[in-house]
């Protein structure tokens, strides 16, 4: 999938393409270009933004490992929908970490743990994307949802 | 054994570092690294603790990351040469610490901010601040109070309407 492909989703609402979006982070105010909005696993809306996708591209253009992760933008609302395992952080209350393990073809189609980060403000927002290299939870994330078959994911607890 | 780490810490205060001589897109069969605060790893089998981490929101996961690395890291004997920061053989404590002093800590901290419009420049503003700002009529700006001697007025991000 080419990055792109994230303008041409069957699964989203597009209704609101271009609108601009206030989210508070830290007390300062980001305006965000809204590319489309879904819902989350519990029902919530969430948008996913302009400025997030060019943060994820670039952030993970970074590193060879990490690269093919800008091939599989289009599983975002599908793991936010249908996560494996959601979780918090308590040091970053206003991060949501939606988990889902994606077939990755260029790992010869290993399933790998992907982590959909969610700003939760007065709008919520997308704010990365990237693999969990070790594939799993790192421990200081708390487990507020996990579905059939994360356990695996959650070693060491 | 020492080994060459690139680090980054970008605006969304996430921390990424790496051994390149390891980061290859055909190399990526992992396993978790020692540390479980915080996501590392490394490849399977690697006599090396890690040769990748991430950390979401280094500024407030900072301390809690430090403790474990320092319980753990009289076992682990990697050191680590950071050239763009002047660091050499040291352990990883050493780089988060740098990262945390360097960047975290000197990040303008306030102790009040408000969005204000812009209703009339009263201010004669020189033309060169004019030019470079765009500051008008309307422009919404944000005011971090840093301390009762300074403010710190920046635009709202992408804020340019008329």
């Amino acid at each position: 999938m080419a990055a792109d492909d994230v303008f041409s989703l069957h699964n989203v609402d597009y209704s609101e393409k271009g609108m601009e979006l206030e989210i508070i982070v830290e007390g300062q105010i980001r305006l965000q270009t809204v590319i489309f909005s879904a819902l989350d696993y519990l029902g919530e809306k969430w948008y996913y933004t302009e400025e997030g996708h060019r943060y994820i591209l670039d952030a993970r253009s970074r590193r060879g490992r990490q690269r093919f992760v800008k091939g599989y933008l289009d599983r975002i609302p599908v793991i936010v929908r249908q996560p494996i395992i959601v979780g918090r952080d308590s040091d970053q209350p206003q991060n949501l970490f939606y988990y889902g393990a994606v077939a990755i073809e260029e790992h010869g189609f290993k399933r790998e743990l992907l982590a959909v980060v969610m700003k939760k403000s007065n709008v919520n927002v997308v704010w990365d994307l990237y693999w969990v290299e070790k594939n799993e939870v790192p421990r200081k994330i708390a487990v507020l949802y996990r579905a059939k078959g994360a356990g695996r994911y959650l070693t060491g607890r | 054994m020492t080994f060459n780490l690139r680090v980054v810490y970008d605006e969304r205060d996430n921390l990424e570092a790496w051994i390149p001589e390891f980061d290859s897109e055909d190399r990526y069969d992992m396993e978790p690294g020692p540390y479980e605060m915080f996501s590392n790893a490394r490849l399977k089998g690697a006599a090396y603790a890690l040769d990748s981490l991430m950390i979401d929101g280094f500024s407030a996961s900072y301390r809690r990351v430090m403790e474990e690395i320092q319980e753990k890291e009289s076992s682990i004997p990697d050191r680590y040469n950071i050239p763009e920061f002047g660091l050499y053989d040291v352990p990883l404590s050493a780089v988060l610490e740098y990262v945390y002093q360097t960047y975290v800590l000197k990040r303008p901290s306030p102790v009040l901010e408000a969005t204000v419009v812009v209703v009339r420049r009263a201010i004669p503003l020189p033309e060169e601040v004019i030019r470079k700002t765009n500051i008008r009529d309307n422009t919404r700006l944000l005011v971090r109070v840093i301390d009762e001697n300074t403010l710190q007025l920046s635009k709202v991000d992408g804020d340019d309407r008329k």
